[in-house]
């Protein structure tokens, strides 16, 4: 955690410190006091002085013995994999199309969290991935009129 | 007399009867199964509500608020685990209960004491909101500056785990509200030249981004493991008896207004009124040396506060636009795209519209009590579906959710990225609840602001002589002293103890 929290203030002290200078950019044609640009000196100030002072705790406190463990490895290894397939999706939705792309993608990710092969559960995991997709499909476009590519 | 007459022909109507049905069924599935909360229920349902009347609308994502909310009890007495942060208190007497073969009582005994709970606040609601209202037509911009400052103070008390970073956290949310054209001035900030950020970032994403899909990313983290109910063979709701009631009204009561009065502050939620009343409840109660080993009134004092919060968190969300905790963030949402702004104009202008969502939160409560108690058996069987499935289909409930807004891809991406910034603020204890408070009060602050010095010609000093403003100035002041005063008597006393 204290690894965590000093990586996460140094990143924000930089994000706010490329928004500031981004801010001197900003036009102001009406010279005001309390113009466009006034609040987000006084916010990403803020954030900047704020995340000084969460460095400045998350260094003194002691390091731990061991950061993290083989568990929180695995799930962090998870989240990547997760977050992968789900920009994948994502980026392909309009080009396949939501139910292809949906039924891809739901098979994809259950059977990566599934992880073993049990031909049941398999075939239960791409019946759902076939199935729901398409109910959902025809449940948000007809029925609710919702827009879906 | 007509607009309330209007307002109840709406609620009446088969469609929002059946939709406030759905979204109470779905809330409570949301609320029993660990993982899933409330306030994810109603931000998946919200492009549901695209093609419904405003009435059937919100009456939907009342039932998925009252749902989740009291369905949160199922997995706290069954799995010892809370379904919903509402239910962390319920857990401490509801799962020794079942331990001792009482898990109908238990289950029973929330179910009833919910309905008081959210009928209560239901009352409170219509017997305020109107009032509030009223008063409200006299706000100027120093008024609504000084409420969304009030709005922003409560991240330092919700902030439980870290004050400081809650506030870093409620500050990028404020930081974010600036992207987009300024409303003062027309000056385009922070779109490097991408069209779609010309008008800021849409609420709907960042919302799903933040509390739904930050919560899947969570889920994959421990995807594989097993849950272990205790026995529920041939389990239905008890509920206890009317001297068992009769003797715990104080409780009840206490808990009740506590969990009212928490919905109405903007920004605090089910699990603060649930543990303020649940330590109330203590101090009430005849065996307090029980709570924690099956005792009932905890049972009593949590889940009765917990659903209070539903109808108190309206109030100000109706009144004055602000939210009364992160589920009434998302149900306005749900208001803006019918082309409704909250706020005491609804009133004036739409009342029929008001009455008609009244209507609809009492019918939720009551459809609440009564799904939950007829199905509850299938409600527990629910808890067994396993998570490698449900997961990829919340994330593309989620993506339905994002795409529907504007059908734009752009919009799907932001509520990615905002998944990531959840996620990652949900670890390191910097919390999402207050970058969504951040997000739609910063630039509701920054607004007003910039209008009253301009229209009081940069005279400050209107901020402490105009009544009401000075009054929610003082109190947001006090909101964030009193935890940074708590907060150093506790490190003196740790130091002293050591």
């Amino acid at each position: 955690m204290r690894k965590a929290d000093i990586a996460t203030s140094l990143t924000m002290i930089c994000v706010s410190g490329f928004f500031l200078i981004q801010t001197t950019k900003i036009k102001d044609a009406s010279g005001a006091i309390l113009g466009p640009r006034f609040f987000p000196y006084v916010v990403l100030t803020g954030i900047i002085l704020l995340s000084l002072l969460v460095l400045f705790y998350s260094c003194r406190k002691e390091k731990a013995s061991s950061e993290e463990t083989t568990l929180d490895l695995q799930g962090r290894a998870k989240v990547f994999v997760t977050l992968l397939i789900a920009f994948i999706y994502v980026a392909l939705l309009e080009k396949l199309g939501f139910v292809f792309a949906s039924v891809l993608f739901m098979s994809a990710l259950g059977l990566f969290f599934y992880g073993k092969f049990d031909k049941k559960k398999v075939l239960n995991i791409f019946l759902f991935s076939a199935v729901a997709p398409v109910a959902l499909f025809f449940l948000f476009t007809k029925f609710f009129h919702t827009l879906l590519p | 007399m007509t607009a309330l007459i209007q307002g109840l022909i709406g609620a009446f109507q088969p469609e929002a009867i059946l939709f406030t049905a759905a979204g109470t069924i779905l809330g409570i599935i949301f609320g029993a199964l660990p993982g899933l909360t409330s306030t994810m229920a109603v931000a998946l349902l919200i492009p549901v509500t695209f093609g419904l009347s405003p009435v059937a609308g919100m009456g939907m994502l009342m039932g998925a608020f009252c749902g989740g909310t009291a369905g949160g009890s199922i997995s706290s007495t069954l799995l010892r685990i809370p379904g919903t942060p509402a239910s962390i208190c319920t857990t401490f007497d509801a799962y020794p209960m079942a331990q001792k073969g009482q898990a109908g009582l238990a289950l029973g005994t929330s179910l009833l004491v919910s309905l008081i709970g959210g009928l209560f606040s239901a009352g409170i609601l219509m017997f305020i909101a109107p009032k509030l209202a009223r008063f409200a037509l006299g706000f100027g911009p120093t008024e609504y500056f000084s409420l969304a400052v009030l709005g922003l103070t409560v991240i330092a008390s919700v902030s439980s785990k870290s004050l400081l970073k809650g506030v870093i956290a409620g500050f990028i949310g404020v930081f974010i509200s600036f992207i987009g054209t300024d409303p003062v001035t027309g000056m385009v900030r922070y779109s490097f030249g991408i069209p779609n950020l010309l008008s800021g970032l849409n609420l709907l994403p960042v919302l799903i981004g933040l509390f739904a899909v930050s919560k899947a990313l969570e889920d994959a983290e421990t995807i594989g493991s097993s849950v272990k109910l205790t026995s529920n063979k041939g389990l239905k709701g008890e509920f206890p008896s009317f001297v068992t009631l009769l003797e715990r009204k104080w409780i009840i009561l206490s808990s009740a207004v506590i969990g009212t009065i928490v919905g109405i502050l903007p920004g605090a939620g089910c699990s603060i009124a649930s543990f303020v009343s649940y330590d109330q409840a203590k101090r009430l109660s005849k065996t307090p040396e029980e709570f924690g080993k099956g005792c009932i009134d905890g049972v009593i004092a949590s889940e009765t506060s917990n659903n209070a919060v539903t109808g108190g968190a309206l109030v100000p969300m109706l009144t004055l636009g602000i939210p009364g905790d992160s589920t009434t963030a998302v149900m306005l949402g749900g208001l803006l795209i019918h082309g409704l702004r909250p706020g005491p104009l609804l009133f004036k202008d739409t009342p029929e519209i008001i009455y008609g969502i009244f209507a609809m939160l009492l019918l939720a409560n009551v459809f609440m009590f009564a799904f939950q108690y007829f199905g509850i058996r299938l409600f527990v069987k629910m808890l067994k579906i396993p998570r490698y499935m449900l997961t990829p289909f919340i994330l593309v409930m989620c993506t339905i959710g994002a795409y529907g807004v504007g059908g734009s891809l752009f919009d799907v991406f932001v509520m990615m990225v905002f998944g990531v910034i959840g996620y990652i603020f949900n670890k390191l204890h910097y919390g999402v609840a207050p970058v969504v408070l951040g997000f739609i009060l910063g630039g509701m602050a920054e607004t007003h602001f910039r209008r009253a010095f301009f229209m009081y010609r940069g005279d400050l000093g209107v901020f402490v002589t105009r009544p009401v403003t000075l009054l929610l100035l003082v109190l947001s002041l006090l909101l964030i002293a009193i935890p940074i005063i708590r907060n150093h008597k506790q490190s003196k006393k740790n130091l002293t103890a050591a």
